[in-house]
């Protein structure tokens, strides 16, 4: 795995979760065990200079507070399944898209498809290899997130 | 004046907290339509008067880009205001939106840059103010 590139996965990953649905990074030993929950995964994938894909499960536990958060809901205001499912592609739509000019130089230009919520045992069959380049735990202050990344060729990371 | 603003995006949350947040501020809005691609947002432009439009770039069937491209073709949208909203992150293509006169406000936003560039582009800011 490649420690660098796994370090701008996880920065990219928490500036988004933050800004976007105000949820926080905390220590690992401060996190709630959700270990027994059910999942959800969201893929999305990419091509251009290289091509692949970033692949997010969370806790289906997140999925209400997200959506409730990225929308501003007010207590009382369940969000309905259909945003948290949006909610959850439209954070991996925003990761992905800030993450490849990191991994990749400022000028190349990317399409970067629509997200899907998926079985996770698909996602991982989407990507050519099924390994993927890096994978990224976050401990959230509302729960885990689990990223991967997939990619058709080794990159190195640009650094800043 | 009220204004007829069209949100293009394929995420309904996001157009969801553009909307919000364009209520948010203290500009009158008149229609305000949605689209989830680039097609659509076409169908809506023929149809509706739209003073502003805020658009994503990757949506399916058409993509912002290329939305742009057609509407730029038509002189009756050539001075349209265009706020390109998207995680969009190539400076190639972001130049090459600006150079077809859209702003561009980078995913994730916070809520004040939308609104800031409505007054701009609206030409409100300096009444709000007084």
């Amino acid at each position: 795995m490649n420690c660098k590139l796994e370090k701008t996965i996880a920065e990219v990953a928490e500036n988004t979760f933050a800004a976007m649905a105000f949820v926080l990074p905390v220590a690992e030993d401060e996190h709630v065990s959700d270990s027994h929950v059910a999942l959800v995964t969201a893929v999305i994938n990419f091509t251009g200079p290289f091509n692949g894909g970033l692949v997010l499960t969370v806790p289906t536990t997140m999925l209400p507070v997200l959506a409730a958060n990225i929308l501003g809901l007010t207590e009382g205001d369940a969000p309905t399944p259909e945003q948290d499912r949006d909610s959850l592609q439209e954070l991996l739509n925003v990761i992905c898209g800030n993450l490849l000019p990191e991994i990749a130089s400022p000028r190349e230009v990317f399409h970067v498809n629509e997200p899907h919520i998926v079985a996770a045992k698909k996602a991982v069959k989407m990507f050519v290899g099924s390994v993927p380049q890096a994978k990224v735990r976050l401990w959230l202050d509302c729960g885990h997130a689990d990223l991967s990344l997939f990619i058709d060729q080794p990159v190195g990371v640009v650094s800043a | 004046m009220a204004i007829n603003v069209l949100i293009a995006d394929d995420s309904a949350v996001t157009r969801s907290v553009i909307l919000k947040i364009l209520r948010l501020t203290r500009i009158e809005l008149g229609e305000v339509h949605q689209a989830g691609n680039g097609r659509q947002a076409m169908e809506v432009l023929a149809e509706h008067w739209i003073d502003a439009v805020f658009l994503d770039i990757n949506m399916p069937v058409m993509n912002g880009e290329e939305f742009m491209e057609i509407v730029r073709q038509n002189p009756i949208w050539a001075d349209l205001p265009i706020v390109v909203v998207s995680t969009e992150g190539s400076q190639t293509r972001i130049e090459h939106l600006e150079n077809m006169g859209a702003k561009f406000i980078h995913k994730p936003f916070p809520p004040e840059m939308i609104r800031n560039v409505v007054l701009e582009i609206t030409g409100m800011g300096h009444e709000l103010q007084t």
